[in-house]
């Protein structure tokens, strides 16, 4: 029982939390700076580990499926495969869950020791608005990243599975990227960069409230930072699940 | 400039060096003394039973996600018979492993890392060190011993739970048969790919437990250095254990029969 209230506790403080910011979002004063600063910071910080991430992954995916193409006899349309699997999934998945790891920790731990140090209630002192100030620019900067780290990654993708299939395995390359173009349509990036979006924007409302309910020195930090990648993991798999059943059901012929 | 670049390379230089005495001294202190089973059994029940409940609900969604791509792919080629054996082949080879390691990076990884790093901050480190407790040998074996034990079972349940989401989802939303659905995941697989998931688990667990200890332990004071010890270990973890599974990938199946 005592469970139960627990959880719906969670759930109402978050919502209290959702809600807060959007009520402030659409108010001035809007800092525009302290946002480009966030987005040049979660960019940077994270390209690299997406690209790490989403490059062996597209090298994996035309390993494997080679081998299941073959039982076709159908090793050219490989790139077929790898497209669909690059640009619908598996590049805005990996993608945030990358960024949850690398920008979502780094946020909640960032807030959650200003919390500790009681930097925000000095914020509130000041009649700085603690969500406008810290939550909101770190949300945008999340929302608006997020697709162009998708857009390298899956670039980065389809790199890796050229190069396993065309280079290592010596498939033509010619008919790799002819397969590419036929099976490919421009709504597929934008239907992943819109999945990176939504991603990108659950993984900073996770990391800015577990950040921002910090309790408890150093050890409370670290907590949050743990609480805030696996919930914001699960989130985005909760929610890419949710998604792609709405995108191939709006899409079906 | 050039005197910023070469100290951040010597920097990078020396964080190799540090990596390689910690994980020196964690094999001499694995292979010389032995074990507390009772520390053993505790992590395993933490590293464990803890974090089944979020791997299972991370590989039913993704593998019902892999279901709905795949029905709509197979589709175009009027092939939906056969999405057993993509969601086989794909799932048990690939998604669960991958899936088990980045959650048991982003779970137990993040609370060893977390843990280890505020003993670190509280010098409790120092204190057991002070009690002629080897801190590697009470806090770091027992880890690393349940997590290379754990992590193969965890690699099953995710097969086995990614699997079953994927013949739900076929066979119950997209009416696929699913006697035809259970004997293309039996004819294609072999025992052989359960066993080189569980390798690859195994791997991952150990990539994950060393680099996470390896940041708590030298994690700087404060909660700041807390946080970036957790973030640093979260995201190096991550990124190896996708590129080490490319090269078991490579080893395992790369030869083209």
């Amino acid at each position: 029982m005592s469970g139960l209230v627990s959880i719906l506790q969670g759930t109402g403080r978050i919502g209290y939390f959702m809600g807060e910011v959007a009520y402030w979002m659409v108010r001035p004063p809007f800092y525009w700076r302290e946002t480009i600063k966030q987005m040049h910071h979660i960019g940077f910080q994270t390209l690299l580990p997406v690209l790490a991430v989403v490059g062996p992954t597209g090298m994996v995916v035309t390993l494997q499926g080679l081998k299941i193409f073959q039982l076709f006899g159908a090793e050219q349309m490989i790139s077929s495969l790898l497209a669909a699997a690059i640009f619908r999934e598996l590049s805005p998945t990996l993608s945030s869950l990358m960024v949850s790891s690398q920008a979502g920790s780094s946020i909640a731990g960032e807030i959650g020791t200003m919390r500790v140090k009681e930097e925000i209630d000095a914020l509130e002192i000041m009649a700085v608005n603690p969500i406008q100030f810290l939550v909101i620019p770190r949300l945008l900067a999340l929302a608006l990243v997020c697709p162009i780290l998708n857009a390298l990654a899956s670039f980065c993708g389809i790199l890796g599975g050229y190069t396993v299939a065309v280079i290592l395995k010596g498939h033509n390359s010619g008919a790799f990227i002819a397969n590419l173009m036929n099976f490919m349509s421009v709504s597929d990036i934008w239907i992943g960069m819109l999945k990176a979006s939504v991603f990108g924007v659950a993984v900073g409302v996770v990391a800015c409230y577990r950040g921002y309910m910090t309790t408890g020195g150093a050890a409370g930090v670290g907590q949050a930072a743990n609480n805030t990648v696996v919930q914001a993991i699960l989130a985005v798999v909760v929610l890419n699940y949710l998604m792609t059943a709405m995108i191939l059901g709006i899409s079906a012929p | 400039m050039s005197e910023a670049i070469v100290n951040r390379i010597l920097e990078f230089v020396a964080i190799i060096g540090r990596f390689g005495i910690f994980f020196s001294r964690v094999i001499q202190v694995l292979f010389t003394t032995l074990p507390d089973w009772k520390l053993v059994l505790e992590q395993m029940y933490r590293i464990g039973v803890t974090s089944l409940p979020v791997i299972a609900a991370v590989c039913i969604l993704a593998g019902s996600t892999l279901s709905l791509v795949g029905i709509h792919i197979f589709k175009e080629f009027g092939g939906q018979n056969m999405i057993g054996l993509f969601i086989g082949l794909s799932c048990i080879r690939e998604m669960s492993p991958i899936l088990v390691g980045a959650m048991m990076a982003s779970k137990p990884g993040t609370d060893i890392a977390a843990t280890i790093a505020t003993m670190r901050v509280k010098e409790q480190i120092d204190a057991l060190e002070v009690m002629a407790i080897n801190p590697i040998w009470f806090l770091i074996i027992p880890r690393l011993i349940a997590f290379v034990f754990v992590a193969p079972f965890l690699v099953i349940f995710a097969d086995f739970l990614a699997v079953a989401a994927g013949y739900v989802v076929s066979v119950y939303q997209f009416n696929v048969n699913g006697g035809t659905y259970i004997a293309d995941v039996i004819r294609y697989l072999s025992v052989q790919d359960l066993y080189n998931g569980m390798i690859k688990g195994a791997v991952f667990a150990v990539v994950t437990c060393v680099i996470a200890c390896f940041y708590g332990f030298t994690s700087a004071p404060g909660p700041k250095g807390v946080s970036m010890a957790i973030n640093r270990s979260v995201v190096l973890i991550s990124s190896l254990i996708v590129i080490l599974n490319y090269f078991m990938t490579e080893i395992m199946y790369g030869k083209v029969s």
